[in-house]
């Protein structure tokens, strides 16, 4: 998946391919490794954003961040420091995006429910799958309206992060 | 004395309940409309709502506050730092009423607050102040005569001063006329008063203040002094002690004269006595702050002398029970303010809710906070959020352990200095001690925030946007979460 940020005027496209336990970013034409990623608690906060703690790898460091996600911001604390991207639909057609029609687990988990089959058709936002992890449960929804094309998932099943779940084509 | 009103707010509201609570009283809060639910309102026995959130109709109001405490049934009030901390009319208000005050006595507040009055009277008790004639100055000639007596380059400044209005620097003789002109008008505009005086300027000095308490049966004891000479709009952001340009000679002649100052007031309960320190050694009476201070923690954790329990004893008539050879202090402790500010842009305040947050720990630091997740920094008051510090065996641990603490910080919300404080700290001249108050303009001007690691920021902004965002009720306004939604997986009346 693909997502433009925007930090002040420097406009960022970072591509996260699953990879193992973790993701190869691209980020302005270099490639970084980001491996063990390990969500943390999520909590909702106020304005509905929710704050996620991460711990991740990346490039081989271990880093622990505190990421708030607002309507159009995301907010990153990471080693003493604030970074604040812009988001929201601007970034996204800029981006060039339209989301992607593979469903990946955003974290290591077990699957509690599939809500769709192979052959149906679904639109964009709808939920496929739900996933506990960390005790808390999570919904994955589709970026793109289409066909789905295969379910990999079952319940009670133990995904990785990025493993691929569900395939949509358009 | 049982039960004390806290006459304030925020960490510092937090700090006295703590001490209240140790000392076996109980603690009463107030807030103000802004401030219901805050976390100094949860950390008190009791809460008294004292009307809305502007600081005049709720935390300056004497009326509101003295209604508090009689509400509440409290029998000692302690003012904090800020808001009313230094206004003798509340102090005698308080004991009017027939209430202890957790204070200096209010003729010491009195005589104290007034700049030209505190400046004669530690004069006549041989505490030097900056050579400068106290008199408003009828002409040219008699400011030129007085200008060469001390020495140029010279500041003026309005007698009534305040807030650099009025204030002017002279280098030589031939600027004097036009210079004192420009200042009486400017003065005279600002306060209806045009009396101008004159000052010599100190060139690069350092703000050092004397720590002193003192009981009602006659001890007085200074803990040493505090460095606090890194500032932003004449205000401190980074304290420690002790100072690393004072040594054993000087700290016995410094610390002798914050003694002979607050003994000219007849002084009890905690106080600061400020200098100006200039690069020859040689130091000038400032002011004194007849009131607990907000660096107060670095003389605490040197000391292991509890300020606030300190004046909680001294309230209630005891004797503060040590002497100064009981005083002995130990290794090096370093503070910084947290504040909700945008250092890059010119200390901007910040404000909103606390979204997320993580405070430092580990091996000698100190948190004093208010900061809570979830909840919210107003607007309506001074927006420091945390006093983080860090006691280390020496000047340099201390330091590490401070940058390691600030670094294990998050605050995710309003904008904070963290990161400033972090860049003030690692500088080098900060690691040699050659601070002064004009650092921060001439070492971080124009600061910005290090833009390294902004690609690994990225990468966790994208992990979290591919985290899937659980489905939430459409128009539900997410809070915390209710009981129901924590408690897990349970049904009434089984077994689980």
């Amino acid at each position: 998946m693909s997502t433009v940020l925007r930090s002040g005027d420097r406009t960022l496209a970072v591509a996260l391919t699953p990879d193992g336990t973790g993701f190869v970013a691209t980020l302005d034409g270099t490639t970084v490794r980001v491996g063990s990623v390990r969500p943390g608690p999520r909590v909702a906060a106020a304005g509905g954003a929710t704050v996620d703690e991460l711990w991740v790898e990346i490039d081989g460091r271990p880093c622990r961040g505190l990421v708030a996600r607002l309507r159009d911001r995301v907010l990153v604390a990471l080693d003493g420091l604030l970074y604040t991207f812009e988001t929201g639909e601007a970034s996204r057609a800029a981006g060039g995006g339209g989301g992607s029609g593979l469903v990946t687990a955003p974290m290591p988990g077990k699957v509690i429910a599939v809500l769709v089959a192979a052959g149906d058709t679904v639109e964009a936002g709808q939920p496929l799958v739900l996933v506990e992890a960390m005790k808390m449960e999570t919904t994955l929804t589709a970026e793109i309206a289409g066909r789905v094309q295969k379910v990999a998932a079952a319940p009670g099943q133990l995904v990785e992060a990025g493993q691929v779940l569900v395939e949509i084509s358009a | 004395m049982r039960t004390v009103l806290i006459a304030n707010r925020g960490e510092i509201a937090i700090r006295i309940a703590r001490a209240c609570h140790e000392a076996g009283l109980a603690a009463v809060a107030v807030y103000s409309e802004a401030d219901a639910g805050a976390p100094h309102v949860l950390a008190a026995d009791r809460a008294i709502a004292i009307g809305p959130a502007a600081a005049r109709d709720s935390y300056l109001s004497i009326e509101a506050l003295l209604t508090a405490a009689r509400t509440a049934g409290a029998d000692a009030v302690h003012p904090g730092y800020g808001f009313l901390a230094e206004n003798a009319a509340f102090a005698r208000a308080v004991e009017a009423a027939g209430l202890t005050w957790i204070g200096p006595p209010p003729a010491a507040i009195a005589t104290m607050g007034d700049k030209l009055t505190a400046r004669a009277t530690v004069r006549r008790a041989g505490v030097p102040v900056v050579p400068g004639s106290e008199v408003a100055l009828g002409d040219a000639a008699e400011a030129a005569r007085a200008a060469a007596a001390i020495g140029y380059p010279v500041l003026l400044k309005a007698a009534a001063g305040g807030g650099g209005k009025g204030m002017r620097t002279v280098a030589a003789e031939a600027d004097l006329g036009p210079a004192l002109a420009a200042a009486a008008r400017e003065a005279e505009a600002a306060f209806a008063d045009g009396r101008v005086y004159l000052e010599k300027l100190l060139i690069r000095p350092r703000h050092v203040e004397v720590q002193v308490l003192g009981d009602t049966h006659g001890t007085l004891v200074h803990l040493g002094e505090r460095e606090c000479s890194v500032q932003r709009r004449h205000q401190k952001i980074v304290e420690e002690t002790p100072c690393p340009a004072v040594d054993t000679p000087l700290r016995a002649a410094m610390t002798g004269a914050a003694l002979s100052a607050a003994r000219a007031v007849g002084y009890t309960s905690a106080g600061t006595v400020e200098f100006m320190l200039d690069e020859s050694g040689k130091f000038y009476f400032l002011e004194m702050n007849t009131r607990l201070q907000v660096e107060h923690p670095v003389t605490e954790l040197v000391t292991g002398i509890d300020l606030v329990a300190a004046q909680l004893r001294v309230a209630r008539g005891e004797p503060l029970g040590f002497g100064q050879a009981d005083v002995q202090p130990r290794g090096h402790a370093i503070e910084v303010r947290l504040y909700a500010e945008d250092a890059a842009a010119g200390f901007l305040p910040s404000a909103g809710p606390i979204l997320g947050l993580r405070e430092p720990s580990g091996p000698g630091i100190r948190v004093d906070s208010a900061l809570v997740a979830g909840g919210v920094v107003p607007v309506d008051y001074d927006p420091m959020l945390a006093k983080i510090a860090a006691w280390g065996s020496d000047r340099a641990q201390a330091v590490a352990r401070l940058v390691g603490a600030l670094r294990e910080t998050a605050v995710l919300g309003p904008t904070t200095n963290l990161a400033f404080l972090i860049d003030v700290l690692s500088h080098p001249a900060f690691a040699r001690g050659a601070t002064h108050t004009g650092f921060l303009a001439e070492h971080l001007p124009r600061w910005q925030q290090d833009a390294t690691r902004v690609p690994a920021a990225a990468v966790l902004a994208a992990i979290a946007l591919a985290r899937p965002v659980a489905a939430a009720p459409a128009g539900s306004a997410p809070t915390l979460p209710t009981p129901w939604e924590t408690l897990g997986a349970w049904r009434l009346g089984r077994d689980a």
